[in-house]
């Protein structure tokens, strides 16, 4: 078994015999693309390929399929974070308002209709519309007319054609329907979901591919919940892979990798003066900080947010490079400001990238944990890299090793390498080869010259004991403290932020969460931001709603379905529209109309366009006549939350806060605060929140017989029979 | 002279005058077809009316020819879909079966709802209260009750324990119904239940009856439930007990299209609430209104039947007339100290109106082309409303912003009847919304003054 596919050195082929055969890409490549592009193998003549290959550096010319690999696979996390991740892109369902039917065809179903102002549809034919008689009214079918196609626009109105076949009862509503008519692009019932639909449409792979396949965060999320985490079974089929390429996931694909080759090249390489040396006792720090993670998960505290690549590099561009997004599309005013935090975790970041000064990639080399997981996975691995006898000892592949895998006498550090094969392709013998592990054939002699490397001696056997016992110790402290000083759920009086819709039970949401910031790249508005230390070290960069801020949309069920853990359940729309992840309070002292002070409905208002509805108005401060009867018009119109419609998305506190504490500065704080803890949110591990509703309004119900016809009619007003 | 006989006596004069007219407008009715064009009506195996001009009948469809505004609009109707036509019959609009109460195909294709408002005989609309009433509307089933479990639905008179919206039912229905136009069905089923559940206790049932009837009338706008179950609470046989009722079942008849009806139920009322002058003034009744307004004025009452008075020559286009009950109902103390803050607001609204009522008169053809908005003083706040002027007609008028809780057919029908028009004058208030009406007709009226060339 040979896995080479390193683009090797020219050598002259020899005359007296014949050509080489290719290999069969190779032989078809040669075929169909033009001669210039590839080298003479009998002149040495280079071709255009390999000469813009070498433009582009050493390393592409040596394994240019990794390089490539890892450009693809950088661009697509690009991708995936910061165009699938962005929300602002989606478009709310359009309607036209005031058409008016000119012909109506009842036999056909074919319309014309004109717009009262003159208006154009700006829609091309073929499009379908939803005809709705208005005033529809909201929340119901009632006023639907039909689901026509546009067939043509003229200068005198617009002609549509049924969509389906129109029945009896549909052809009379239309003939008696004298308009105006309100044309939709969603029917009238229909609950908005531009942003579920336009994530939907975008995440032709999951936005949380790189997370899943980081198998830190799953293996610790799984051992800190001691539940199956789905993204498991992608952590496996990752590690599968890496079998035959082994740490392959670290060369080919982690976009944090990249981006640290990036920086290595562009700034690292230029400043020398913090260069260490090759070897140290830094060399096995992974391994200790991976396991100081799995003995805290162990404990139930998850640490692996902190260090595992994909997270980090996720929250670091997330807080370095987002908000610029943000800031420059939609306005900085639209741009949450940063709390410590945040900046604690980019101070984390950027100490990653600055460790390139040390050596290139030497977070990679010595201190990824997730890296480290691939590096013990390298001990099962089914192929590696051979030196051959030919090897002249040229010390070529030693220099471009990327991971410093080659030992002094040019044989493989088999945990360490990511089977790059940039070293086959600068050596210019041919000697290395990447075979399975038990290929034996023509192996160079190891130790030659000396590394002066021994199994394990004295010194490393007592390094490697120490580190295991601080990591160990390390990670039980660190779990024992964040737990001290955390989130103390036993606690009733302690902080409940208030989570994303469709979060699990708090204690296995911190369990789960690996404080990625996915959820807030994909959440609309930044309603899900990153909690600081409310919850100490435990809940640090866990998504909160911060409803001062802005309200959960209805449409969006995005959240839950970029998580890659399972900390935010992945619902539709459909059950995520009544998870509750709060309950609205009203601050009946401040309230304005409550207190007394002025007519405001804006909780209401919102509540009701958002389509909830769970804010109603009820009279206050009604004044009695003499006879004891209220005083027509007397007192105030104020809100009262129905808490069983109450989903806690927070629109009616942000339209407070933003009118009456912000733009009018009535209020010291919004007047109505979304809480959460028990029994003002629904924390299911499993199962649906609708069946949960129906369950609630079954025991809700004052009347559990379902109310017949018949009570309409009074007895003695119905007829004998 | 005592209150009751001076009542008493204006009723007599009202009787007499309202016979002549009602003579009067039934031969107009007769000779004057609506429209002014010829109409034959098409009645769809439905049972609904669809009134038009045919103007071709080959083959299998129809074809009708219609105006709407000012357009000239077909509607082909395949002829299995027909029962029959009635050749120009002289009445106008469409009439569904039983149309009250809403409904897509009550839409009416006129101006406003006096122009399509049908009028009936006593037995037609008697017949009608009778077999709309006795079933129940096409939500009702899919209502759920949902009130709280506090709730005392024995419903005793005077509660104990004072008023509490946890508790007593008329509370709740003032305090969470009314303001919710999402409650408004599960109010009438609440009170149907209540009806049925107590049926022991005839004082719960009638009051039960009588609630259904104001919230049919005043939340639902079907007049036909609202008579029928004004009717089964007795307000027909004994009006002056419920004054209150006996004008919304007044209402009821005129809605349905029998004034004559309507005014038999002042005749044997006594004791009428403000709110008579408002209804008379809408039946065309306008000098009977002032008289009333004038009688109520003298029982202290100034400040809203000035107001009311005003509002009634409004509609009747006499401009001078309303300024001068405006400025009337401006300048009077009330001695009405208990509702203090609704003299207040009445002021307010005479204020609004007398500032409006000089640019009634603006005609759309002196004003540039342009949007103008203007705002109000509605039930609960300002209502803003944006005008189109386009070549000297108004092309638009819309409710941008407003705070209203109910009626929201007026949003819609104030403005549609003002474009019908092309201007303020003698546009009707929507029943039992006159203050939003009123508020969109001041709103548009300054909002045309802005573009005077």
């Amino acid at each position: 078994m040979r896995l080479d596919w390193y683009l090797p050195v020219i050598r002259r082929d020899k005359p007296e015999q014949p050509p080489r055969r290719r290999s069969l890409p190779v032989r078809i490549a040669k075929r169909w693309l033009p001669a210039s592009l590839f080298s003479d193998w009998q002149t040495k003549r280079r071709g255009k390929l390999r000469l813009w290959l070498r433009k582009l550096g050493i390393s592409w010319l040596a394994s240019p399929l990794r390089r490539a690999s890892q450009a693809i696979a950088f661009v697509t996390f690009l991708v995936l974070f910061f165009w699938v991740c962005w929300p602002y892109d989606a478009m709310p369902a359009r309607s036209w308002n005031d058409w008016v039917p000119l012909d109506v065809d009842a036999e056909s179903g074919r319309l014309t209709v004109a717009s009262e102002s003159g208006a154009t549809l700006p829609l091309p034919p073929g499009s379908a519309l939803y005809v709705v008689e208005t005033p529809a009214e909201s929340g119901t079918t009632a006023g639907l007319l039909g689901k026509f196609r546009i067939d043509r626009i003229t200068a005198d109105g617009v002609e549509l054609s049924p969509i389906d076949p129109l029945d009896e009862a549909a052809r009379e509503a239309l003939l008696l329907s004298s308009g105006p008519w309100s044309l939709r692009e969603r029917p009238p019932a229909a609950w908005p979901d531009h942003y579920t639909a336009n994530l939907a449409g975008k995440e032709r792979i999951a936005a949380e591919s790189f997370l899943i396949i980081d198998p830190l965060v799953s293996l610790s999320t799984g051992i800190a919940s001691r539940s199956w985490v789905w993204s498991l079974a992608s952590a496996g089929v990752i590690l599968a892979v890496c079998l035959l390429v082994p740490r392959g996931f670290c060369g080919y694909l982690c976009p944090l990798g990249t981006l640290i080759d990036l920086f290595d090249w562009s700034v690292g390489k230029r400043v020398t003066r913090f260069r260490v040396a090759a070897d140290g006792w830094w060399v096995h720090v992974k391994y200790y900080l991976l396991l100081a993670i799995l003995v805290a998960a162990a404990y139930g505290v998850l640490l692996s947010g902190f260090f595992s690549a994909i997270p980090v590099i996720t929250r670091g561009l997330l807080f370095s490079v987002a908000p610029l997004q943000n800031g420059l599309a939609n306005g900085w005013h639209q741009v949450p400001p940063l709390h410590a935090g945040q900046l604690l975790s980019l101070g984390l970041f950027f100490a990653v990238l600055a460790l390139g000064f040390l050596r290139p990639r030497f977070w990679c080399k010595y201190v990824c944990p997730s890296g480290a997981v691939f590096s013990l996975g390298n001990l099962f691995r089914f192929s590696e890299r051979k030196v051959e006898s030919s090897c002249i000892h040229c010390n070529k592949c030693v220099e471009i090793c990327p991971f410093d895998a080659i030992k002094p006498d040019f044989t493989t550090r088999v945990t360490d390498c990511t089977l790059c094969q940039s070293c086959a392709g600068v050596c210019p013998t041919h000697a290395i080869k990447f075979v399975d592990r038990w290929d034996l054939v023509q192996l160079k002699l190891p130790n030659d010259p000396p590394t002066h490397e021994t199994a394990i001696g004295r010194r490393s056997f007592l390094a490697a004991s120490v580190g295991t016992l601080a990591g160990t110790a390390g990670g039980a402290a660190a779990a024992v403290a964040t737990q001290a000083f955390g989130a103390n759920l036993d606690q009733p009086q302690s902080p409940r932020p208030v989570r994303p819709p469709g979060s699990v039970p708090e204690a296995e949401f911190l369990q789960l969460c690996i404080r990625c910031g996915e959820c807030y790249k994909a959440c609309p508005s930044d309603v899900l931001q990153p909690l600081g230390f409310l919850q100490g070290l435990e809940g640090l960069w866990t998504p909160h709603v911060v409803a001062d801020w802005a309200g959960c949309s209805s449409s969006c069920n995005a959240c839950g379905q970029v998580c890659p853990t399972g900390a935010i359940r992945a619902l539709p729309l459909e059950e995520k529209r009544v998870a509750r992840m709060g309950l609205a309070i009203l601050n009946e002292a401040t309230c304005l109309p409550l207190a007394g002070r002025e007519a405001c409905q804006l909780c209401v208002d919102e509540c009701v366009s958002a389509g909830y509805s769970a804010i109603e108005f009820t009279r206050v401060g009604t004044e009695l006549d003499d006879d004891g009867q209220p005083v027509e018009g007397s007192g105030w119109l104020a809100p009262v939350v129905i808490n069983d419609r109450c989903v806690g998305c927070g629109l009616c506190q942000t339209r407070c806060y933003g009118v009456n504490v912000l733009s009018k500065g009535l209020l010291k704080a919004s007047a109505i605060i979304i809480e959460a803890g028990a029994g003002m949110e629904d924390r299911l591990l499993s199962g649906s929140y609708r069946d949960l509703r129906v369950e609630e309004s079954r025991t809700n119900q004052v009347d559990p017989k379902p109310a017949p016809a018949t009570e309409y009619l009074p007895d003695f007003l119905r007829p004998r029979d | 002279m005592p209150l009751a006989a001076s009542m008493h006596n204006q009723t007599q004069r009202l009787r007499a005058s309202v016979i002549l007219r009602l003579a009067l407008g039934t031969a107009m009715l007769l000779v004057a077809p609506l429209n002014g064009a010829a109409q034959d009506v098409v009645v769809l195996k439905s049972g609904a009316r669809q009134a038009g001009r045919v103007i071709s009948q080959d083959g299998a469809v129809i074809v009708l020819e219609m105006t709407v505004g000012k357009r000239t609009v077909k509607r082909k109707i395949p002829k299995n879909l027909v029962v029959s036509i009635l050749p120009d019959n002289g009445s106008g609009g469409t009439t569904p079966a039983g149309g009250t109460g809403g409904g897509a195909s009550a839409a009416s294709n006129g101006s406003s709802a006096q122009d399509t408002r049908t009028s009936r005989s006593k037995r037609e609309v008697l017949e009608l209260i009778e077999a709309v009433g006795r079933t129940p509307p096409e939500w009702y089933d899919a209502t759920q009750l949902n009130h709280p479990a506090s709730l005392d639905l024995t419903w005793p008179e005077k509660p104990p324990g004072g008023w509490d919206a946890s508790k007593n039912v008329g509370q709740y229905i003032w305090d969470r119904i009314n303001p919710n136009p999402a409650k408004w069905r599960e109010g009438v089923k609440l009170m149907h239940h209540i009806m049925t559940e107590s049926q022991s206790n005839p004082e719960v049932v009638q009051r039960a009856m009588r609630t259904l009837g104001t919230m049919y009338h005043n939340l639902h706008e079907d007049y036909a439930r609202a008579a029928f179950w004004y009717q089964q609470a007795g307000v027909d046989s004994n009006p002056s007990q419920e004054p209150m009722a006996a004008l919304h079942l007044a209402d009821c008849y005129f809605q349905l299209g029998n004034q004559q009806m309507a005014m038999e139920v002042f005749r044997n009322t006594r004791n009428y609430p403000m709110g008579i002058i408002k209804v008379l003034g809408d039946m065309g009744e306008t000098a009977e209104a002032i008289r009333f307004a004038e009688q109520l004025a003298k029982q202290g009452k100034e400040v809203p039947a000035y107001l009311y008075a005003g509002d009634v020559c409004r509609v009747a286009s006499r401009l001078e007339d309303a300024e001068r009950y405006y400025r009337k109902a401006l300048a009077a103390s009330s001695q009405d100290t208990r509702n203090k803050d609704h003299s207040q607001r009445d002021k307010r609204r005479a204020e609004a109106s007398l500032a409006a009522i000089r640019f009634y008169q603006i005609a759309p053809s002196k004003v540039a082309d342009g949007t103008y908005t203007a705002s109000s003083l509605g039930y609960e706040d300002q209502v803003e409303v944006a005008v189109t002027v386009r070549d000297g007609r108004i092309e638009a008028v819309k409710v941008t912003q407003h705070r209203e809780k109910q009626f929201y057919s007026s949003l819609t029908d104030t403005p549609r009847s003002i474009i019908a028009r092309q201007g303020v004058v003698g546009v009707d208030t929507t029943s039992g919304a006159t203050i939003t009406s009123e508020a969109i007709i001041n709103a548009t009226a300054t909002a045309l003054s802005k573009g005077l060339e």
